[in-house]
C-alpha cells in the first residue's frame, strides 16, 4: 500500500515522449539553500495553520477557512450598510488573460496573482505599493495545452510561503516576506498535455495539488509535496489499479453501500488501457476537516467525450474522494456520474458544514455538480442523504436513485452510442450548471449561496484518436442560453438568460430564492455575519445582496468581466471586500462571440446581447470599504448595543 | 503568398525544438524575470488586422455574418490561388440565409472544427478572449498560409500587450490534417459570409 515516490517518479520519466525528455528529466527541483531555520516543525503552517484560519482579518486560503465555506464572521458591512460600499483602491495586473482566484492576505501584506505567465504581487495593505513581486519563466508553449484559457485560481499560505502553481505544472514555494524562491517541484509534464490551473492546499506539513488536462488525455492525480522541501509525498491517481490510486480494496468505503469498494474496481470498469488516459483530472478546489483529518476533493471527466469509445462506468472519474492527508489514501468515495457522456466533471468545491437533518446534526459534505445536482453527504463515510436539481432547467435525467447513487439518465438525452448523431437541448451544458465558480454558506442563514449556469447545449459525439499533447475531445458541442423557467426569482427574469444566483438549502434540496443573471454567474462567491452575500458578474458588477432575501443591495461596474472570487479581510479597524475582474476562462470562450439561440433559427442571436457589449479584456483587482463616517456610526451603534446588553 | 505560408512554418517548426530546451527553471534565489528573447516569438505587424473579433467589431455579432454575404468570389480566388483546381471549395443552400444545407466537405469541416478547433476558436469560429475569430481572419488569408499556420502552429507576441498568443501545431494529428480541406472550406463558407453561425444540415444523400 506504501507508494513510493521516487519510483513514481521515475514511471512518469519513462513514460514521457522523447521530445520532452529534458523537460521530464528535470522532474525534482527541489533546491537546498541552507535556510531551514524558518521552517522549524513547530513554526510550520501545519497546527499552526488550523488556528490561523479563525482569524477573520486574514485570508488565508482560497475559501478562507479550510471548510470552503467562504464565510467570513466580518460584520461591520451590514445589510443596512451596504449600500454605502465604495471602492477604497484598485491594482491592474497588466495580464489580460481570465482572472479566477481571488487575494489572500496575512497582517499587512495582500497577495495576488494573475493568469499566465502566473506573476505573483505582494502589495503593502498600508502604502498599498509593490513590496516584492514573483514572475516565473515558462515556455507559452504551454498556453495551447490549456483547454478553457490561461487560468489560474490562486495561491496558498503556510509556513510562512507563499505557494504557486504555475500552468506548466511547477509548483514554488516563495518565501511570504520577500518573494524568494525556496523550491520548485514539477508536478507533470505540459508536452503530454499535463498543466495546472488549480489553486494548492497547505495541509500541516504537505501542500496539496492537482493536475489539469482532461481535454488531453491526462490521467488526473492528487499530488502532496513536503513544505519543507517540495519532495514528493505521496500521489494518488485517479484512475489504474488500486496502489496507485492509493484504494485499500478492504477498507476505502464505497459511499452509497457503505462497503469496502473491494478490488480494482477502477479497471474493471475501462476497456483494456484505457485508464491509462483516463482523465479524473483534479482542477478543483480542495477542502480539508482537521477532525476528521480528511481532505476532500473531485476528480474532472473522463478521457474522451465521446463516451461511445470507452464502455463502462470509467471510475474513478466523476468522484468525490476523502483521503488522509498525511498518506493519500482514500477513507471514502462516490462518483457522481459513471460514464459521464456530457463533460459533467466532478471537481466542484466540496463544502464541509454541520447542519440538522432529520432532528440530528451531522457532519456534512455539500457540493454542487457540474451535473445539475447538489449532494448533501455525510462527510463521515460518504452516505448519501440528499441529491436535487439545483436549477429547474437540468433534463439529463430525472433524478438520482438513493439506493444506487446513479442518476436515471434520460435516453433521449444520453450520447453513448450516438456517434455523429446530433443529441439536442440537453440541459445543463457541458459548463455544468455550476463550474469552478465556487459556492458560500452562511451558518446564521443555514443557506448556501451559488453562482450558477443557466446554459444548455447540442453535442454532438465524435471519433477521435489519442496522441500525446494534442486536444482530445470528440464532441462538437453548441451551448445556448436555457429556457425561461426560474425557482422563487427575486425580480423579473430577463429573456434568454444564462445565469442565476440561488439561495440554497442543502438540509431539504429546495431553492430558497433566485436572483435572474443575464449571463452566467462565474465569480466565486463569499458570505459574511452582516448577511451581505457578494459575487461578481461576467459583465463586471461587483453585487452584494441581502442573505436573507437576496434583495441587491450594491452594484459597482468593475473595469472587466468578474470570474474571480470575492474574498473579505480586515485591516486597521475596516472590513474590505476585494475582487479581481478580467474576463476570459470557458465563460470568455462560450460567451466572447456570443452563443446562438437555436429557437430563433440559424445565426439569430434572439433576445440576447452579446457579452463584448458590455466589457472587455483586462486584470484589475478592485477593493472596496465603508467610508470612515459610515465605519464610526457602525462601531459606535455596535458599541451601544454591547453597552444596553 | 505561399513563401509566407512556408516562412510561418519554418518558424513554427523551429519551435518544436526550443520547446523541450528552453523551459528555465531558475534554480537561484531570486525571483525569476521573464526573458523571451531567444524563444523564437514571430511578430508581424500584418498578422494584427482584424485580428481580434472585438477589437475591429464595433456593431453586434449578427452583423459580421450579413455584411460580407456578398463576397462569394473570393472563395474562388483563393482556392484557385492555392492550387485547388475543381472550382467549387464548398456547396452551402440556403433559404433566407437561414436553414442551410451544406455539402459533405463542409458538413465533415464543421464536426472537424468543432472537435479540435471551437475550444479556442469558438463554436462558431468567431473566437474567443484568447483566440481570434476565423470569419475574420480568413478574409485576408489564402490556403496555403491556413495550412502552414495548422500544420506548424502560430506563436505570436503582441507587442501592444507584452503577452503571447499561441496557436498549436496540428501536423502530428491525422484527424485534423485528414480533413484540412474540409475544415478550410468549412472555414470559407463561414468567412465568406455564406454560411451562417450555428450547425449546417447536410444535402440530400450526403449521409
Amino acid at each position: 500500500m506504501k507508494f513510493n515516490p521516487v519510483k513514481g517518479a521515475l514511471r512518469a520519466t519513462t513514460t514521457a515522449f522523447a521530445v520532452s525528455a529534458l523537460m521530464a528529466s528535470s522532474t525534482v527541483l527541489a533546491q537546498d539553500n541552507g535556510d531551514k531555520e524558518s521552517s522549524d516543525k513547530s513554526d510550520s503552517g501545519s497546527t499552526n495553520l488550523v488556528e490561523m484560519q479563525k482569524d477573520s482579518s486574514n485570508w488565508l486560503m482560497w475559501s478562507g477557512q479550510y471548510n470552503g465555506q467562504r464565510y467570513s464572521e466580518l460584520d461591520q458591512i451590514t445589510a443596512e450598510n451596504a449600500g454605502d460600499l465604495a471602492p477604497a483602491w484598485t491594482f491592474s495586473t497588466g495580464v489580460l488573460r481570465g482572472h479566477e482566484g481571488g487575494p489572500l492576505v496575512k497582517g499587512d501584506t495582500l497577495y495576488i496573482h494573475t493568469p499566465f505567465p502566473n506573476k505573483v504581487f505582494a502589495i503593502d495593505l498600508e502604502s498599498h505599493a509593490i513590496k516584492w513581486k514573483y514572475e516565473p519563466t515558462q515556455n507559452p508553449q504551454v498556453i495551447p495545452v490549456m483547454c478553457c484559457d490561461t487560468v489560474n485560481r490562486g495561491l496558498a499560505y503556510g509556513d510562512g510561503k507563499i505557494f504557486l502553481q504555475q500552468a506548466d505544472t511547477t509548483l514554488v514555494a516563495l518565501n511570504a516576506d520577500d518573494g524568494k524562491v525556496q523550491w520548485k517541484s514539477k508536478n507533470g509534464d505540459p508536452s503530454k498535455g499535463e498543466t495546472a490551473t488549480n489553486a494548492p492546499l497547505v495541509i500541516k506539513d504537505k501542500v496539496l495539488t492537482g493536475i489539469s488536462g482532461g481535454e488531453f488525455g491526462v490521467r488526473g492525480h492528487l499530488t502532496a509535496y513536503n513544505i519543507d522541501d517540495g519532495k514528493m509525498a505521496w500521489r494518488a491517481y485517479s484512475t489504474g489499479p488500486d496502489d496507485s490510486m492509493m484504494i485499500d480494496p478492504e477498507n476505502t468505503i464505497n459511499g452509497i453501500t457503505q462497503e469496502p469498494v473491494g478490488k480494482d474496481t477502477s479497471l474493471k470498469s475501462w476497456e483494456g488501457d484505457q485508464w491509462k488516459i483516463g482523465g479524473g483530472t483534479t482542477w478543483g478546489w480542495m477542502t480539508y476537516d482537521p477532525e476528521l483529518d480528511l481532505v476532500y476533493y473531485g476528480t474532472g471527466n473522463p478521457g474522451t467525450w465521446n463516451p461511445t469509445q470507452r464502455p463502462g462506468d470509467n471510475k474513478y472519474s466523476m468522484t468525490i474522494f476523502a483521503r488522509d492527508p498525511d498518506t493519500g489514501e482514500a477513507k471514502w468515495l462516490y462518483q457522481m456520474t459513471p460514464h459521464d457522456e456530457w463533460d459533467y466533471d466532478g471537481v466542484n468545491e466540496k463544502i464541509l458544514v454541520d447542519q440538522e437533518i432529520d432532528g440530528e446534526m451531522r457532519k456534512l459534505v455539500v457540493h454542487f455538480d457540474r451535473n445539475g445536482f447538489a449532494y448533501t453527504q455525510d462527510r463521515t463515510n460518504g452516505e448519501l442523504l440528499v441529491a436535487e436539481k439545483y436549477d429547474p432547467a437540468v433534463n439529463w435525467a430525472t433524478k438520482v436513485d438513493m439506493k444506487t447513487g446513479r442518476p436515471q439518465v434520460v435516453d433521449e438525452y444520453s450520447t453513448s452510442g450516438k456517434v455523429g448523431e446530433n443529441v439536442e437541448n440537453i440541459c445543463p451544458a457541458a459548463l455544468g450548471s455550476k463550474d469552478q465558480q465556487p459556492a458560500s454558506y452562511s451558518p446564521k442563514t443555514g443557506l448556501f449561496y451559488v453562482p450558477t449556469n443557466h446554459v444548455c447545449m447540442d453535442y454532438e459525439p465524435t471519433k477521435v484518436d489519442y496522441t500525446a499533447g494534442q486536444p482530445y475531445v470528440g464532441a462538437t458541442v453548441a451551448m445556448y442560453p436555457g429556457p425561461n423557467d426560474i425557482t422563487n426569482p427575486v425580480k423579473e427574469p430577463m429573456e434568454n438568460r444564462m445565469g442565476t444566483f440561488i439561495a440554497y438549502d442543502a438540509t431539504t434540496g429546495k431553492i430558497k430564492w433566485s436572483v435572474p443573471e443575464r449571463f452566467s454567474v462565474w465569480s466565486g462567491a463569499l458570505a459574511t455575519a452582516g448577511d451581505v452575500v457578494f459575487y461578481g458578474t461576467l459583465e463586471g458588477y461587483l453585487k452584494a445582496v441581502d442573505a436573507k432575501t437576496g434583495e441587491e443591495l450594491y452594484s459597482f461596474k468593475t473595469p472587466s468581466g468578474i470570474i474571480g472570487n470575492v474574498n473579505t479581510w480586515k485591516y486597521k479597524g475596516k472590513q474590505y471586500i476585494g475582487v479581481l475582474s478580467g474576463i476570459g476562462g470557458w465563460a470568455g470562450i462560450g460567451m466572447a462571440a456570443g452563443l446562438t439561440d437555436p429557437n430563433a433559427g440559424l445565426g439569430a442571436v434572439g433576445g440576447y446581447k452579446d457579452l463584448k457589449n458590455y466589457t472587455q479584456l483586462g486584470g484589475v483587482m478592485t477593493v472596496f470599504a465603508l467610508p470612515d463616517s459610515v465605519v464610526e456610526k457602525t462601531e459606535s451603534d455596535s458599541d451601544d448595543e454591547v453597552a444596553s446588553n | 503568398m505561399i513563401k509566407n505560408g512556408q516562412a510561418i512554418a519554418a518558424i513554427a517548426l523551429a519551435m518544436a525544438l526550443p520547446f523541450a530546451t528552453t523551459i528555465v527553471l531558475a534554480q537561484d534565489d531570486e525571483p525569476v524575470v521573464n526573458d523571451y528573447s531567444n524563444m523564437g516569438a514571430e511578430y508581424n505587424p500584418s498578422d494584427d488586422s482584424g485580428d481580434d473579433a472585438s477589437g475591429e467589431d464595433t456593431s453586434t455579432s449578427s452583423d459580421s455574418d450579413e455584411k460580407s454575404a456578398s463576397t462569394d468570389d473570393s472563395s474562388a480566388d483563393n482556392a484557385s490561388e492555392s492550387g485547388k483546381d475543381d472550382g467549387q471549395l464548398y456547396v452551402v443552400e440556403c433559404a433566407d440565409g437561414r436553414d442551410c444545407k451544406v455539402g459533405e466537405d463542409v458538413m465533415t469541416g464543421y464536426e472537424k472544427f468543432g472537435s479540435h478547433c471551437s475550444q479556442c476558436h469558438g463554436q462558431n469560429a468567431e473566437g474567443s478572449t484568447f483566440a481570434p475569430s476565423l470569419v475574420q481572419r480568413l478574409k485576408d488569408m489564402n490556403q496555403g498560409r491556413f495550412t502552414a499556420a495548422v500544420a506548424g502552429g502560430v506563436t505570436r507576441m503582441d507587442s501592444t500587450t507584452g503577452q503571447y498568443s499561441v496557436m498549436p501545431a496540428w501536423s502530428e494529428n491525422k484527424d485534423v490534417m485528414n480533413n484540412l480541406q474540409q475544415i478550410w472550406a468549412f472555414l470559407r463558407a463561414r468567412s465568406d459570409g455564406e454560411l451562417p453561425a450555428g450547425r449546417p444540415e447536410p444535402l440530400e444523400g450526403n449521409g
